[in-house]
Formats: structure tokens, C-alpha cells, sequence
């Protein structure tokens, strides 16, 4: 496969994504539960833990959240050359998880949010993380491999990246599942609505 | 000795339950014998001289305090305390001669000053507790927004504020109608917040419970911390407020604006449906990493109480000291110190009381 012979297909309507997410089986309410967990979790990282909790914590329990939410039926636990993922052996479909820079947006491909960024990269001579599941779409065994990928505003996209070079070189298939910021309004406006403080009990002296 | 009157034996138990000893214990510390110590109790005996100097020695009250008239009695059927069950018969007694010692500061109070007459409701009849919150809130005027002065806004509506200083997480707070009047007590061992929720939570026995027996019954305490949760986080503010994904931040940054723990913020978003089980489940094993469970890291500044201090200062501009209060009352210090102590607020002094010729409170 070769950068400049994929064609991308968006599907941003809704209605449409979820007729794609029903023909692989899966609900965008699954999906958007799992970012939920992920994102959630992710808040859990303080100064105090490593640079990379925030992350660490969102990949973990997105992992697992997709798997808890799908795992039954035709889905099935994967771990199968290191990627972490969800398995439907009758549509050879996987799903794994993915931090990403930024999703859901037209005139961006979305990059995995490693900590091995380019300069990493080059230091450890890019065969160090190899062996990282994002990287090897090949080993996959014929199974079309989609990442549910995660930015850090909560916008979410379930996507077939062509992976290269220890990154998503190219997305082949996206499906914009939420944008993020609608159902994250910034909290506690103080307006007219602020604390009622004026209370003041009156004594008299007799 | 006082020349009028007798030895007053409720005093004596008063006294001991305060300073928070069996009567074998101040029979040991006094020198005498237990029987004595019963028999005076019981109201078989009168002591000698000898025998209340060691009672006042040991017990460390001022002696016309044993001469005074009977103590109000508080049912202890009609009180309702929190977490009455972890309570040893030790504090039970202590907190509730605590009460009656309050009774007697409020009726001196009373007679010099004119306090906000009661203007609670009365919703014994109301069995959910979130419509309890809100039938106070509208009655009160508060609409659905959040409290910023609780102490205050329970005062303004002839609530009567005491403090309790029993060094004991098992005693958080009590409540009972006298007279017509609201009196809550408040342990001062705890967190600002956990104050309000305290306060709040006996609001809720006061309102809801005012004809019952609340005391021992999980609902009712089941259904005050409802109520204090519902009042202090009305639903449809805290649901037009708090976005629709909730993080371990939403929730630190949220307690700020109803001012109350993080323990309770979550569990409401929760029951408003904000939290899934999952995520309040792991919001309450990472806020108790974080110390939220024992105590309130970046809580709010303790919340005071409006009468005690205009009571006071204005008592200070007629230099009657709380020496003079205790004394009129025949209680020792620490012990009126106690009732009011913390709810007064830091700085109740005048600027200069040396230049005005007044003593310093110790």
C-alpha cells in the first residue's frame, strides 16, 4: 500500500456513521463509553505522577473499556503480535485504542499522542518501539485493523490509519463519532447565578 | 457555698457527664467512695463541705454551680444524632449535657437580647427528600442557587448555633426543637465542609423530623443526608452547571461552588445521574488517594456564626467578658468556651482592647 493510491473516506453524518458501525457491529454509545473511561481516567494524572500518566492511564483503561463493553458475542479479547485490541473473527475486524493529537478534523490525519515523538524516534534509532502494537498493521493477518482514536478535548474517531514508520501515516476509513467540546462546556460560569451570601440575622439588644 | 439553696444531685451527674466519667472514676480522683458518689446522684444524701470541695477540685466547676436550680433536661428520645451508633454512652452523655449546658447559655442570651424568630418549616409530612430541600429553598427564597453562608442563612431563620467540642469523629452534630426553637449543636473537630453537610443534614431532621423519633432509625438519617445533599446541590443548578462528562476535576473544581466535600459532590452528581456506577466508583478510590476521604485538601474557610459574634462584640462594648458570661452562669471557661468555640469567628475582639481598658480573652 502506497500514501498517495489512498483515498480517505470520511463519514461524518451521523446517521451514516452509524449505519457503518452497525455493518461492523459496533455502537457508537460502546465507543463513546469507552473514550468517556479514557478520558476520565487520564484526569486521574496529577504533577506528581509520571509525564506520561495522562496517556498511560487513557490507553490502559480505553483498552480496556472497548473490550468491556464489547467483548461477548462476536467480539472477542485480542492480543495477538502485541496489539491490544477486540477481535470479530466473521467480519476479521479489530479494534484497539489510541491516543491521538488531534480527531475529527478534515485537514488533519491524526498521529498517535506517543511520547516517541520524532526526535525519539531518531535517538533510538525508531526500531526500540517496533514492537509497539500502533506499528505493525502488517501482522495483523488479514484482519482490517480500526483504532478507536482519542484527542485530549474528548473529540473521537473510529479510523483505519495506514501505519508507517512508528506512526498513522494515512487514515483510510474515518468515522467522526463526537467532536467533544458539545458535551464539554466549560463548567460553573459565574454569572448572575453565583453563591447567595447576604444573610445577615439581626439581634437587638434588650 | 452559696447560703440559698441545696445541692442539686442533677448538677452533679451534669458535671460528671461532662467531664465525661463514670461515677467509679470521680469517686477515685475525689477520694470517696463510689456509694457516696451514687447516693449523692440518687439524691439519698447531701454532701458535707468537705465532700463538694473535692467534687468541685476534681470536677473543676465553679461550686454555686451545684446550688443552681435544675438543669433543662433534653430527651434524649427526641434528639437526633448522627452516627448515634458508633457512640459510646460516655460521649452520648457528654454531648447531650453539652445541650443542656447550651440551653442554659441561650437563655441568658435571650434575656438580654432579641434573636430572629424561627422560620422553619414544618414538613413531617413530606417522605422525599429532595422535595423537602426544595419546598425549604422556596420558602426561604433561594431559588437554585447555591448557599454561600449557610451558618448565616439557618441563624437569619432562628436556628440557635451551638458548638460542640467533643474531640470525637463519632459525634458529628445534634439537633432538637425547644420551645419552638431550632437548636443544632456542631462539632468543630472536622472540615468546613463537613460542617455545612452536618448542619445541613440536621436541618433536614428539624424540618422533616420534627415529631418523631429520629434518633436511632437508618431511614431518617438516610433521608437528613438526602436532604442536606439536595439543599446545599439543587439538582437543576448543579445539572445546567456541570458538564455532561465528568472528571475527578469536574468534581474538585465543582465542590467549590456548592461548597461541600468532593466525597459529597460526587455522590450527588451521582445520584443525579451525572456519574455512572463505574465512574463514581473510580472517582472515590482516586479522591481518597488524594486524601479526600479523611479530610478536604484547598477547602473553604470555616464558616462562622453571625450572632455569636455580633453577641459577643456588642457584650465587649459593655466590657461583659466571656469570664463575666461564665461567671453569671456558673460554668467554668473551657466549657463555655466549648459551646461557642470556633462559631464565634477569629477575630472577635475591637481593634485595641487595651487602650478601652478591657482584658484579653484567654
Amino acid at each position: 500500500m502506497h500514501m498517495d493510491v489512498v483515498k480517505t473516506v470520511v463519514i461524518r453524518d451521523p446517521w451514516d456513521v452509524d449505519r457503518r458501525l452497525s455493518e461492523l457491529r459496533l455502537t457508537r454509545k460502546g465507543l463513546l463509553a469507552a473514550r468517556d473511561v479514557a478520558l476520565h481516567e487520564s484526569a486521574n494524572a496529577t504533577p506528581f505522577h509520571p509525564a506520561n500518566a495522562a496517556g498511560t492511564f487513557s490507553y490502559h483503561h480505553g483498552t480496556w473499556a472497548i473490550r468491556d463493553q464489547f467483548v461477548g458475542g462476536d467480539w472477542k479479547e485480542d492480543r495477538v503480535d502485541g496489539i491490544e485490541a477486540i477481535r470479530n473473527d466473521a467480519l476479521k475486524v479489530k479494534v484497539a485504542f489510541s491516543n491521538v493529537d488531534l480527531a475529527c478534523d478534515d485537514t488533519h490525519s491524526p498521529k498517535p499522542r506517543s511520547r516517541k515523538g520524532a526526535g525519539a524516534e531518531r535517538a533510538s534509532g525508531g526500531s526500540l518501539f517496533a514492537d509497539l502494537p500502533h506499528y505493525i498493521p502488517r501482522q495483523t493477518g488479514g484482519y482490517l485493523l480500526y483504532y478507536l482514536m482519542v484527542d485530549e478535548r474528548g473529540a473521537a474517531e473510529l479510523t483505519r490509519p495506514v501505519i508507517k514508520g512508528g506512526t498513522f501515516v494515512v487514515p483510510i476509513e474515518r468515522l467522526y463519532l463526537s467532536q467533544g467540546d458539545e458535551d464539554d462546556r466549560a463548567i460553573l460560569v459565574d454569572d448572575d447565578g453565583g453563591p447567595l451570601d447576604n444573610f445577615d440575622p439581626q439581634i437587638v439588644r434588650k | 457555698m452559696p447560703d440559698s439553696g441545696l445541692f442539686n444531685p442533677r448538677r452533679l451527674s451534669l458535671a460528671r457527664k461532662r467531664r465525661r466519667l463514670t461515677a467509679k472514676a470521680l469517686a477515685e480522683k475525689a477520694g470517696l467512695a463510689v456509694d457516696t458518689i451514687s447516693r449523692l446522684e440518687n439524691c439519698s444524701n447531701t454532701p458535707d463541705e468537705a465532700t463538694v470541695v473535692k467534687l468541685v477540685h476534681v470536677l473543676n466547676f465553679p461550686t454555686p454551680f451545684f446550688f443552681d436550680p435544675d438543669p433543662e433536661d433534653i430527651d434524649t428520645g427526641a434528639v437526633s444524632f448522627r452516627s448515634f451508633s458508633k457512640m459510646s454512652a460516655r460521649e452520648r452523655d457528654a454531648a447531650i449535657s453539652a445541650g443542656s449546658l447550651g440551653l442554659q447559655l441561650s437563655a441568658w442570651i435571650e434575656e438580654r437580647f432579641a434573636l430572629p424568630k424561627s422560620n422553619l418549616l414544618d414538613l413531617s409530612y413530606e417522605t422525599d427528600p429532595e422535595n423537602a430541600a426544595y419546598s425549604v429553598r422556596q420558602f426561604w427564597g433561594l431559588g437554585e442557587r447555591p448557599v454561600g453562608n449557610l451558618m448565616a442563612l439557618l441563624e437569619t431563620n432562628g436556628t440557635r448555633l451551638f458548638s460542640l467540642s467533643e474531640n470525637t469523629a463519632s459525634v458529628n452534630a445534634f439537633s432538637f426543637w425547644r420551645d419552638a426553637k431550632p437548636f443544632i449543636f456542631l462539632n468543630n473537630f472536622k472540615t468546613a465542609e463537613s460542617s455545612i453537610f452536618d448542619a445541613t443534614h440536621e436541618l433536614g431532621h428539624l424540618v422533616m423530623h420534627k415529631h418523631g423519633d429520629p434518633k436511632e432509625t437508618r431511614s431518617a438519617e438516610r433521608e437528613a443526608n438526602s436532604f442536606a445533599s439536595a439543599f446545599l446541590m439543587p439538582a437543576k443548578d448543579v445539572r445546567a452547571r456541570v458538564p455532561r462528562r465528568v472528571t475527578i476535576n469536574t468534581v474538585l473544581q465543582a465542590k467549590t461552588r456548592w461548597r461541600v466535600s468532593a466525597m459529597a459532590m460526587a455522590y450527588r452528581l451521582h445520584s443525579l445521574g451525572l456519574l455512572s456506577d463505574w465512574q463514581y466508583k473510580s472517582i472515590c478510590i482516586e479522591l481518597g488517594k488524594r486524601g479526600y476521604r479523611l479530610s478536604e485538601p484547598q477547602g473553604i474557610e470555616r464558616e462562622t456564626s453571625v450572632i455569636w459574634r455580633k453577641v459577643l462584640t456588642q457584650l465587649w462594648s459593655e466590657k461583659t467578658t466571656k469570664n463575666d458570661i461564665a461567671a453569671d452562669l456558673h460554668l467554668p471557661l473551657d466549657e463555655l468556651e466549648g459551646l461557642i468555640w470556633n462559631l464565634a469567628g477569629i477575630d472577635q475582639r475591637p481593634a485595641n482592647p487595651t487602650e478601652n481598658g478591657l482584658r484579653a480573652l484567654k
